[in-house]
């Protein structure tokens, strides 16, 4: 194994927690990424780490809201392509 | 590459056909609340950024050159607005940065949050946890984590919209998800 060879054996929870989201998801194939994942694997608590970042991004996406009530009309007007009625 | 057929409705509108000009709005208004709102957490607000965007759409659609995809070049000029909103707006951004020390995490025992589905999930009270949170947020790192997660632009279209550095985009975005995540962490495991 060369000296710059990541392995799960040399990860420690603290690394796996500060560099899991800036690793996973962009080169799912490299060294370091590997390592996480088979850490992930093995670690409850950073497994909990991961997941708990992962439900506030799905939440995050999920929390949008609908065009309000006539927002529609109100920008099509504001925009010129529909009469201002009360002119 | 953009689809032929919004490239069409995109030269129609360019060259004057008020149709074309409106069909496009139509299309990207969702898109447009949706993203200012997520900025402003604020309906009224967002209506407002939104009209603002689309006025400046039509008066510069003719620099749009459809070297990136439309909706990159849109995100661009919303976020211009919603960071003029945000500058005009008497409330004072808690976190502007967030320095190493604080966002490095080292926790010995991570409850594990919730198997519940997401629609479960968002009751009232989360959505304010989720409101608060974002809104403690520097708009350097907001922006960054609403285009590359909520959004779903790639890392470099992100870098490309907000005029960053890929490496820019990924140290904010990291930052941006730790902290969030510690907001909501509150919430989960009381």
């Amino acid at each position: 194994m060369s000296s710059n060879t990541i392995s799960k054996n040399n990860l420690t929870c603290k690394e796996v927690m500060n560099q899991v989201c800036e690793h996973l998801g962009e080169l799912p194939d490299s060294p370091v990424c590997i390592a996480i994942q088979q850490h992930l694997e093995q670690c409850e608590n950073c497994h909990n780490f991961y997941d708990s970042l992962e439900i506030t991004v799905k939440l995050y996406r999920k929390y949008s809201p609908d065009l309000p009530e006539g927002s529609h009309q109100r920008l099509m007007k504001f925009l010129g392509f529909l009469p201002d009625l009360k002119k | 590459m953009i689809e032929t057929k919004e490239l069409e409705l995109i030269d129609k509108a360019k060259s004057g056909d008020r149709k074309a000009l409106s069909d496009l709005v139509s299309k990207y208004e969702k898109t447009v609340f949706s993203f200012a709102f997520k900025v402003c957490r604020d309906k009224y607000k967002a209506e407002n950024t939104m009209q603002e965007t689309f006025m400046s759409v039509i008066k510069s659609l003719h620099q749009f050159d459809g070297n990136s995809k439309f909706s990159t070049w849109l995100y661009r000029i919303v976020v211009n607005h919603c960071l003029m909103m945000a500058r005009s707006s008497s409330k004072t951004e808690l976190i502007q940065s967030i320095d190493d020390e604080e966002f490095e995490i080292n926790e010995p025992m991570v409850t594990h949050w919730t198997d519940m589905p997401m629609n479960k999930l968002l009751n009232d009270e989360l959505k304010k946890i989720m409101d608060e949170a974002i809104q403690k947020l520097g708009a350097e790192y907001r922006m960054v984590f609403l285009l590359r997660d909520v959004e779903g632009l790639s890392t470099q279209e992100t870098a490309q919209t907000l005029g960053l550095s890929v490496p820019a985009v990924k140290s904010r975005l990291h930052r941006a998800r730790f902290f969030l995540r510690n907001e909501l962490k509150h919430y989960f495991e009381k």
